[in-house]
């Protein structure tokens, strides 16, 4: 699946690692997520929405 | 090493003695009455059970990608030993194979195991090569 992971982290400055402390989860999960190999279950992409504060549907693309 | 970790890794050693316990006691001759054998047989059991029970919270604590690639890591095994061991049947059931004991094939007859430790053995390769795959794949 398609997102705006790394453009919205870059955004912020955050570094991956920095991101995945604050998701609950390893900095590989960080990783696979941005690169469009693992989509994450929807409470981990609720938990993305809320610390980057946009809509699921802004950062995911479920098209791709 | 975590708390977590040590008390699984105690708990197969524990269960681990027992079982080496258990097969020496079963090799003395003293041990005569079936009930008294079946008991010492079945002493391992009990940690082995928790060592199941840790395994599976240690497994519900890993965050989800870790899950997911410990996850096809155990298909792998599963998969893996399940075709393996039934085709080995097969080929044993004809006569192509020798039969296999504990540690590997036993010539002398009467000696023949279940291939417990062969079949753990591999598993847990297979186990670790899932593992290896699985990680590369979400890297």
């Amino acid at each position: 699946m398609k997102n705006r992971l790394k453009e919205l982290r870059a955004e912020r400055d955050w570094t991956q690692e920095g991101l995945a402390t604050l998701l609950g989860v390893s900095r590989q999960t960080v990783i696979a997520i941005e690169k469009g190999k693992y989509a994450p279950s929807l409470p981990l992409a609720f938990r993305i929405a809320r610390v980057f504060e946009q809509r699921l549907e802004e950062i995911f693309d479920p098209e791709e | 090493m975590k708390p977590g970790r040590i008390v699984l890794l105690g708990t197969v050693l524990v269960y681990f003695g027992l079982v080496i316990a258990s097969l020496w006691l079963l090799s003395l001759d003293t041990l005569t009455q079936a009930s008294a054998r079946y008991t010492v047989a079945l002493l391992p059991l009990g940690p082995a059970a928790v060592v199941m029970v840790l395994a599976v919270r240690r497994y519900q604590k890993l965050h989800e990608l870790a899950q997911r690639i410990h996850l096809l890591a155990l298909a792998v095994a599963f998969v893996g030993t399940s075709l393996l061991v039934f085709t080995w049947s097969i080929f044993e059931f004809f006569g192509l194979f020798e039969r296999f004991g504990l540690l590997g094939p036993i010539s002398r007859p009467g000696r023949e195991g279940s291939g417990g430790l062969l079949i753990l053995g591999v598993m847990f390769t297979l186990y670790l090569i899932g593992l290896i795959w699985a990680r590369r794949r979400y890297r």
